[in-house]
C-alpha cells in the first residue's frame, strides 16, 4: 500500500516493526526482504510517488523538475583546484534507481579484496558477497546489452577504441524488453528498466509493507541508547504548517542516501565517537566529451548506456557510454543567437562518451542550521586521472574519425586534432571543467572499529542500538564502477542479517497490521 | 533496429500555482529568463516567434515552481545575475530585457566569453526546455523517438 503523504490533512502516527527511511536502491531491498519475512515494515520517502505510467510519459525537463532532487541542481562546492560538481540524485519513490541508466556492475574484485583484507571486513570478500550479488541480479533481471542496441554514438567511440587497441565491453543493466529510447536517466518510457519501484517495492507492498511518500524525516527518535522510531513532516505544496508524522518502531533503517543519511545521523547525535559522519564522501567525478562527425550520429537512438571500457582501471579510470537530451547538448556549447543556432544544428552529428574517476574520499556533507551542503576536493592522484581521462576520450574519438572535439571546459570553442593535442591538461584550471556525479558514497562508512567508522560490518550504528544504515553511505571506499548493484547487494546482506536478529526485549512486535 | 518515427508534441503546461492560485515562481524572474531566451534563441537577429516564447515562459514558471525552494532560489539568483551583469560587458546599465534585441545578444556573448559561469546553468535549463518544443526540436534535427509525452504532465 502506498500512501501519498501530501494528500493527508492531519497528523499521522503509525507503528511498525521496522521503519525504513528512503525507498531507493538500499531501502527498497531491505523493505522487501523484511516484509517477506513477516515483519511489519513502513517505508518513508521524502519524494513524491510518481507511477511509471506518469514518469514514463514525461519530457526530460518534466522529470528533472518532478523527480530529481533540487531539479537536478545540487552541487558539490569545489575546494582548491577542483571543479564544481553537479551531483544528480533522485527524490521520488524508487529514488535514484528510477533515474539511472540501469547499469549494474558488481563491485570489482580488487575493491572487495581491499575491503576484506586491508579493512578487515571479511564478510565483504568476493566469495562472501557473491550470493548477494546473485540474489540482486535475479531480482532486477540483470542482462547484457546486445550490440544491436548500441547507438551510433557508442559505435563511433567503440570504433576508435578498437583502433587503438582498447577493448569495448557490453554493459549489463537491469532491463527486460529495452527498445533503446536513450532516455533512461529521465524515467523509462517503455517500462523496460526494472528499477526498484518496479521490483523490490512491489514485492514489499505485496508482502504487506506500507510506503508513505512526501514524508520528510527530521530525526530519529531515541529512547536511552536505542532507536525507537522516526519523526518528521509531511510535505505539502505551499501550505504551512505541514502536518507532523511519527512512526514508532523498535528498529530503524536509514537508507536516505549518502547525501541525506549523514544529516539524520548528526541530528540524532551519532558521530561524536568516530567523527566520521558526513566525511569520506566519494563522488566518482565524471566528465563527458562530445565529438562531431561528418555522418549523422543521432545518438539518442539506442540504449543510453550500452558499452564501457575497463582498459584503464589500473589508472582508476572507467570509460562509460552515455547520451544526454539534445537540449542539454545545445546548452553546453558556446554561442548566443545565430552562433548558438549553428552549433545546435550539429547535434545530430555529435557522439558522446564519458569518463569516471575511481576517486579518493575528498568530500564531505555538512549540516548547518538544518541545511545540507557538500564540499569536495580532488586529491593529487585524482587530478592526474582527470587529465588522463580527457586526453583518452579525445584521442579515442579522433581515432574514430571525429572532426572536432567539444571539451568539458566551460566557454571554449571546439578543438580540431592539432589544437586538442597541444593542450596540456594538467594546466587547465579545474574550476573551468564541467563535472558531474551520480554516485555519492561513503558518508557513513562501514568498518570494524567505532573509532574509524559509523556502522559495523552488519550495518548497525556503532553508537546507537537498533539503528541501521543500508545505502550508499556505508561503502567503505569508492567503487570505480556504477554502484547501484553493490548498494542493493550490501542492503540484501544487511537485510538477511536483520531477518535473523531478534528484536529488543521490550519492543512490541506484532506479526500483522492493526 | 527499425522503428517508425514518432511525432513530437507538447501538451500545454499549466504552471504549478499555490492553493490560492498565487504564483510560486516570481513573474519578474520568469520574464527575466524569457529575456535571456529571446537573445539566446534568436535567429538572424530576431527573437523566436511569440508562441515559442510563451511556451518558454509557461515552462520556466512551472520548472521554477516544482523544483523546490533551494533550486528555485539558486536558479532565480543566477537568472538575475545574468540579466543584471551582462549589459555591463557592453557598457550599458539596466536589465537585459530593457536592451534592444541586438544589444541583448552582444551582451550575452560578452558575458559568456568573459564571465560565463553564471550563464551555464541558466543556459542548460533554458535549452533543455526550449528544445523540447516540437518545432525547435525539428529545427535541430531531433526526431524525438520515445521522447513524446503521452498525456501526463
Amino acid at each position: 500500500m502506498i500512501v501519498e503523504g501530501r494528500s493527508l490533512e492531519a497528523r499521522l502516527e503509525e507503528s511498525a516493526d521496522v521503519v525504513v527511511v528512503g525507498s531507493g536502491a538500499g531501502g527498497a531491498v531491505v523493505a522487501a526482504h523484511l516484509a517477506e519475512a513477516g515483519q511489519r515494515v513502513i517505508v518513508v520517502e521524502e519524494g513524491p510517488h510518481v507511477p511509471q505510467e506518469r514518469y514514463g510519459a514525461m519530457r526530460p525537463s518534466e522529470t528533472l523538475r518532478n523527480l530529481w532532487r533540487d531539479g537536478g541542481s545540487t552541487v558539490a562546492i569545489g575546494l582548491g583546484n577542483t571543479p564544481v560538481v553537479n551531483v544528480m540524485m533522485g527524490e521520488c519513490v524508487g529514488g535514484s534507481s528510477v533515474l539511472t541508466g540501469g547499469v549494474c556492475f558488481r563491485a570489482p574484485d580488487s575493491v572487495l579484496s581491499h575491503w576484506a583484507n586491508d579493512l578487515r571486513l571479511h564478510g565483504l570478500s568476493e566469495s562472501a558477497m557473491a550470493p548477494y550479488f546473485e540474489d540482486v541480479e535475479q531480482a532486477v533481471h540483470v542482462e547484457e546489452v546486445p550490440v544491436a542496441l548500441r547507438s551510433r554514438s557508442t559505435l563511433a567511440f567503440a570504433r576508435g577504441a578498437e583502433r587503438l587497441g582498447y577493448p569495448i565491453l557490453p554493459m549489463r543493466r537491469n532491463t527486460r524488453g529495452c527498445k533503446g529510447c536513450g532516455r533512461c536517466n529521465f524515467g523509462c518510457p517503455e517500462d523496460a528498466k526494472l528499477s526498484v519501484d518496479r521490483t523490490y517495492l512491489r514485492r514489499a507492498v505485496a508482502a504487506g509493507a506500507r510506503i508513505i511518500s512526501d514524508a520528510h524525516v527530521e530525526r530519529v527518535v531515541t529512547h536511552g541508547a536505542r532507536a525507537v522510531g522516526v519523526r518528521g513532516r509531511l510535505r505539502r505544496t505551499r501550505t504551512t504548517p505541514s502536518p507532523e508524522f511519527v512512526i514508532h518502531a523498535p528498529r530503524v533503517v536509514l537508507a536516505a542516501g549518502a547525501y541525506c543519511t549523514p544529516l539524520l545521523l548528526e541530528r540524532t547525535g551519532i558521530g561524536r565517537q568516530s567523527g566520521q559522519v558526513g566525511k569520506n564522501l566519494t563522488l566518482h567525478p565524471s566528465f563527458r566529451m562530445m565529438a562531431r562527425f561528418d555522418e549523422r550520429i543521432e545518438g539518442w537512438k539506442g540504449a543510453l548506456q550500452s558499452a564501457y571500457c575497463r582498459a584503464f582501471e589500473h589508472e582508476r579510470i572507467h570509460l562509460n557510454g552515455l547520451f544526454v537530451p539534445p537540449g542539454i547538448l545545445a546548452g553546453t556549447m558556446a554561442g548566443i543567437g545565430d552562433r548558438h543556432a549553428e552549433r545546435a544544428a550539429l547535434i545530430p552529428h555529435l557522439a558522446i562518451f564519458g569518463g569516471m574517476i575511481h576517486d579518493e574520499p575528498g568530500g564531505r556533507v555538512h549540516g548547518v542550521l538544518g541545511r545540507r551542503f557538500i564540499t569536495y576536493r580532488l586529491s593529487p592522484a585524482d587530478d592526474v586521472a582527470v587529465s588522463r581521462t580527457l586526453s583518452l576520450l579525445g584521442e579515442i574519438f579522433l581515432a574514430a574519425g571525429a572532426r572536432e572535439l567539444y571539451l568539458p571546459i566551460l566557454g571554449t570553442e571546439p578543438y580540431d586534432a592539432d589544437a586538442f593535442r597541444s593542450i596540456d591538461f594538467s594546466r587547465v584550471p579545474r574550476r573551468r571543467l564541467e563535472c558531474s556525479s551520480q554516485h555519492p558514497l561513503g558518508t557513513a562508512r562501514m568498518g570494524v572499529s567505532a573509532e574509524h567508522a559509523v556502522v559495523d560490518p552488519d550495518g548497525r550504528c556503532w553508537e546507537l542500538d537498533e539503528l541501521y544504515v543500508a545505502d550508499g553511505s556505508v561503502m567503505p571506499t569508492s567503487l570505480g564502477v556504477n554502484p547501484q548493484e553493490t548498494i542493493m547487494a550490501m542492503a540484501t546482506r544487511i537485510a538477511f542479517g536483520l531477518r535473523e536478529r531478534p528484536f529488543p526485549r521490550r519492543a512490541t512486535v506484532n506479526r500483522r497490521w492493526d | 533496429m527499425t522503428r517508425a518515427p514518432r511525432t513530437l508534441s507538447v501538451a500545454e503546461t499549466v504552471p504549478l500555482r499555490g492553493p490560492g492560485g498565487e504564483r510560486i515562481a516570481g513573474a519578474r524572474t520568469v520574464a527575466a529568463a524569457v529575456a535571456i531566451g529571446s537573445a539566446l534563441f534568436a535567429r538572424n537577429g530576431a527573437a523566436p516567434p511569440p508562441e515559442r516564447l510563451a511556451y518558454l515562459e509557461r515552462e520556466v514558471e512551472d520548472f521554477l515552481a516544482r523544483s523546490g525552494t533551494r533550486a528555485r532560489a539558486m536558479l532565480s539568483f543566477l537568472i538575475w545575475l545574468v540579466v543584471l551583469v551582462a549589459p555591463w560587458f557592453i557598457g550599458r546599465l539596466g536589465p537585459l530585457g530593457a536592451l534592444p534585441q541586438p544589444d541583448r545578444i552582444r551582451a550575452l556573448e560578452a558575458l559568456e566569453r568573459r564571465f560565463g559561469d553564471p550563464l551555464v546553468a541558466v543556459k542548460a535549463i533554458l535549452c533543455l526546455i526550449y528544445y523540447e518544443h516540437p518545432d525547435a526540436a525539428r529545427e535541430v534535427g531531433f526526431d524525438g523517438e520515445c521522447h513524446e509525452p503521452r498525456g501526463a504532465t
